[in-house]
């Protein structure tokens, strides 16, 4: 028995993976993908992130049918991956895709919709269309011969949406484009979600993905490590950040102060601090050198229960709620402390990012793929939203 | 069905936007139109007004041949074997070389196989769709023949499209070769070498074959010859015995050895040595000489019929020396015959052996080259299915008249005009189907 389809779901996938065989006989093995798990909304506008070799591509041309997985029990618009005729309801912008150079722009979007079987009326009201809304209408009769990279990405775009798709896969969509062609691109694809089409983006443009996506799955060594909304993913690491100048000592300031040497004592009325970490070498001296206290930092709890730590940016409260943060400032100013600034901050999609592809015993980032005699069992971030 | 027919408009794109097509079909056109300058004439042919009317050239005039054949035989060696069959083949394997290793390579396979197409159902359309160069190159020089030969000899004859199908799959037999190594390689360049090594491979065993199969069937047909002159010879013998039975019922039947007349060893197996006896008879009554015993070559067709002839002749003597009365003539002739006989059947193991060893050389040979695609028999096709039979008797007729048909390879020609359309290409098809199947498979299975 199967399990129940989904109909919410553009992509559905359980335990798909992928191992080449290389080598003399096939007797290295490599594993791209080792039970990957995902799912896309319809209507969404889906990113996936990874450092290179981490499986993205291998996972992209396994929908589309252009690589065979070693284990594959998802569904795709319904229908499990490998399904043929599905694809007529799917758009796909491959990574370096090579058009015919013998081909005009129009005959490309003609002969690569005849193959996804659109009518031939059809496709000659669709290719003027799309390739005014990519913005090369007026090459449309000129041979891809002659077109830049971004000609051909945008010609590569419209041709994705040539078959009128329901789903559409886009592989680096803004590889080799201008940013004025960038920011195109993401109204276009802002337009397609309001369609109503699911959009399964695959990207190292971290920032532009954070823009448009509404989901994110980070894929490293061949693992889902963390999937869900940018909202989702970065509500444990919102905060706020108070920024305070330092204590005037002597009539002068004194601009190397480390608020960990007098922070704690300003807070001490709201929260409970935890010790003073000790420095190398002299333990009683305030930490002044930069470079030796850079990771200085002190713990602490509200009252209130939120956390609260110093550091060499200041305080930063552990919460997003405003008026967690009033008796801070209340007490600061009691003081006497100029308070500089306050931010609410969250972390990035780069932030994330960076800490998923980091191997947190080395510090170092993952290295590509995983041979599957060596490589140990990546584990997956249990405390990662994945829904 | 969609599907089929873009990828075929595809192939035509693809075609079209290389210069060597065109260069083809130009060159195509021009041999259509060239072979359109001679005009027939009664012995042989003329262009522009010079007479060509020797050697071989007399075959193709009117007195063997009618006009629509005059021009059928021209465009089938020289448009057909040597342009359609080499230069076009040549060009055409070097425009669809690089069709799969593009179809295959890196940023387009994704995009073809992204698409609602069977795997296997694309390859082997984008398979077929590469004939598409040898069908059109093909189709414009059909057309141009039934023009020509229209034009030309007044008969408007359709049969010259067949060249197309022919062509096609003549093409196809070396197609499938370069597809299997440009799949496997992705390399247009090692497609295309493949495809021509494979190719004068093909050539090779091909002519081997063909100089074998010649040299067995002039081997059995010389011991056929050679048993029919040893059953003449007894025959003749036992006449000459039984005559001198009659004429002396107590004399033995078996001449004691006279130094006058030739020897049983001393006989040599040439037709110059026995008309020996037959020559020392004649001024006493004209006997006949025994048959000449066959040489170890092989006999042709002219040769076959002055042994006709003299088998004749002999008849007629030999009629004439069984009517004699003297003893002695007929004891000559014993001898003679006796020696003659002895010679043939020295020489009749050797032939048999000869005969042997080529039978198992031909038939190794045979097997290895049904294995593979038959290209020359394949474009040969086109006279065999165009010209007709009375075109290729008065053509043959002529050819006799010429003394030319004595030609072994007269001989070996119809054994192999009677090899069947099954062998041909069905073995040559099978051939194909084989190397397409390991083809298919890889790309059905390959992770792109």
């Amino acid at each position: 028995m199967g399990a129940a389809i989904d109909t919410n779901l553009a992509l559905n996938l359980h335990d798909v993976a992928k191992t080449y065989r290389t080598g003399l006989f096939g007797r290295s093995q490599v594993r791209a993908l080792r039970g990957v798990e995902m799912r896309v909304h319809r209507g969404e506008i889906f990113g996936l992130l990874g450092p290179n070799g981490a499986g993205k591509s291998t996972l992209v041309k396994i929908l589309m049918t252009v690589i065979r997985p070693s284990s594959c029990k998802g569904t795709m618009l319904g229908h499990p991956v490998g399904h043929k005729s599905s694809l007529r309801r799917v758009g796909y912008l491959p990574e370096h895709h090579r058009f015919p150079e013998y081909l005009t722009a129009s005959q490309v979007l003609d002969y690569f919709g005849a193959l996804s079987d659109v009518p031939r009326s059809d496709r000659k009201k669709r290719s003027g269309e799309l390739l005014d809304l990519v913005g090369i209408s007026k090459w449309a009769d000129h041979k891809v011969k002659g077109f830049s990279k971004g000609m051909r990405q945008r010609l590569g775009i419209a041709n994705a949406l040539m078959m009128d798709p329901e789903l559409v896969v886009l592989d680096e969509p803004t590889d080799g484009v201008d940013p004025v062609g960038r920011k195109e691109i993401r109204e276009v694809l802002t337009r397609l979600r309001e369609q109503g089409r699911t959009i399964f983006l695959n990207s190292h443009l971290l920032s532009e993905l954070e823009m448009v996506c509404d989901r994110v799955a980070i894929i490293v060594q061949g693992q889902v490590t963390s999937q869900g909304s940018i909202e989702e993913l970065t509500r444990d690491s919102k905060r706020y950040e108070i920024e305070v100048a330092p204590p005037e000592l002597s009539g002068a300031e004194s601009p190397n102060a480390h608020p960990t040497s007098f922070l704690p004592a300003a807070l001490s009325g709201i929260a409970a601090m935890g010790a003073m970490p000790e420095l190398p070498g002299d333990s009683n001296a305030p930490p002044v050198s930069q470079g030796s206290s850079r990771e200085l930092a002190i713990k602490g709890t509200l009252y209130s229960g939120v956390p609260v730590t110093i550091d060499q940016s200041g305080i930063r409260v552990g919460t997003d709620d405003p008026t967690i943060v009033q008796p801070i400032l209340d007490a600061l100013r009691a003081r006497g402390l100029v308070i500089r600034s306050v931010r609410p901050v969250r972390e990035s999609l780069e932030d994330l990012f960076m800490k998923a592809v980091m191997d947190p015993s080395t510090g170092k980032a993952l290295k590509p793929g995983a041979n599957l005699a060596s490589s140990p069992e990546l584990r997956p971030d249990s405390t990662s939203p994945q829904r | 069905m969609r599907q089929t027919f873009a990828i075929f408009v595809d192939a035509y794109r693809e075609l079209n936007s290389k210069k060597l097509f065109w260069i083809s079909m130009a060159i195509s056109l021009a041999v259509v139109a060239a072979l359109a300058i001679p005009t027939q004439t009664q012995g042989g042919l003329s262009i522009f007004g010079a007479k060509l009317e020797n050697g071989p050239f007399q075959l193709l005039g009117s007195k063997g041949v009618s006009p629509a054949a005059f021009y059928k035989f021209i465009y089938s060696w020289i448009g057909i074997n040597l342009w359609l069959g080499w230069g076009a083949t040549i060009l055409a394997l070097i425009s669809t070389a690089s069709m799969i290793p593009d179809l295959v390579s890196s940023g387009s396979i994704e995009l073809t196989l992204s698409k609602p197409l069977a795997r296997l159902r694309l390859f082997l359309t984008k398979y077929a769709a590469g004939l598409v160069f040898v069908g059109l190159q093909a189709g414009v020089f059909a057309l141009g023949t039934i023009l020509v030969i229209g034009l030309r000899s007044g008969t408007w004859d359709a049969r010259p499209l067949l060249v197309v199908p022919i062509m096609i799959l003549f093409f196809s037999f070396l197609h499938c070769i370069s597809v299997l190594v440009g799949l496997i390689t992705r390399s247009t360049l090692m497609a295309l070498l493949a495809v021509v090594l494979v190719w004068l491979g093909i050539w090779a065993v091909q002519t081997t074959e063909g100089v074998l199969f010649d040299q067995r069937v002039q081997s059995e047909r010389q011991i056929t010859r050679t048993d029919e002159q040893l059953k003449a010879l007894r025959t003749g013998l036992d006449q000459f015995k039984a005559q001198l039975n009659r004429l002396q019922p107590n004399a033995p039947t078996t001449p004691q050895a006279d130094t006058s007349t030739p020897s049983s060893t001393d006989a040599k197996p040439d037709a110059a040595s026995s008309s020996a006896p037959a020559a020392q008879s004649a001024d006493v009554s004209t006997p006949p000489a025994p048959p000449a015993p066959p040489d170890r070559r092989g006999n042709s067709r002219r040769q076959m019929q002055r042994d006709t002839n003299r088998l004749l002749e002999n008849g007629k003597r030999m009629f004439e020396a069984m009517t004699t009365q003297d003893p002695e003539q007929i004891r000559a002739q014993i001898r003679s015959y006796e020696s003659q006989i002895a010679a043939v059947e020295r020489i009749r193991p050797e032939q048999e052996t000869s005969a042997t060893n080529m039978r198992r050389w031909h038939t190794r040979l045979y097997v290895a080259f049904t294995a593979l695609p038959k290209t020359g028999a394949t474009k040969e096709l086109f006279q065999r299915w165009v010209i007709d039979k009375s075109d290729w008797d008065g053509f043959l007729k002529v050819l006799d008249e010429m003394g030319g048909g004595g030609d072994g390879g007269r001989d070996t020609q119809e054994e192999l005009n009677k090899r069947p359309l099954w062998w041909i290409l069905g073995t040559s098809l099978a051939f194909e189907a084989f190397i397409l199947a390991i083809a298919c498979w890889i790309f059905c299975r390959r992770d792109f």
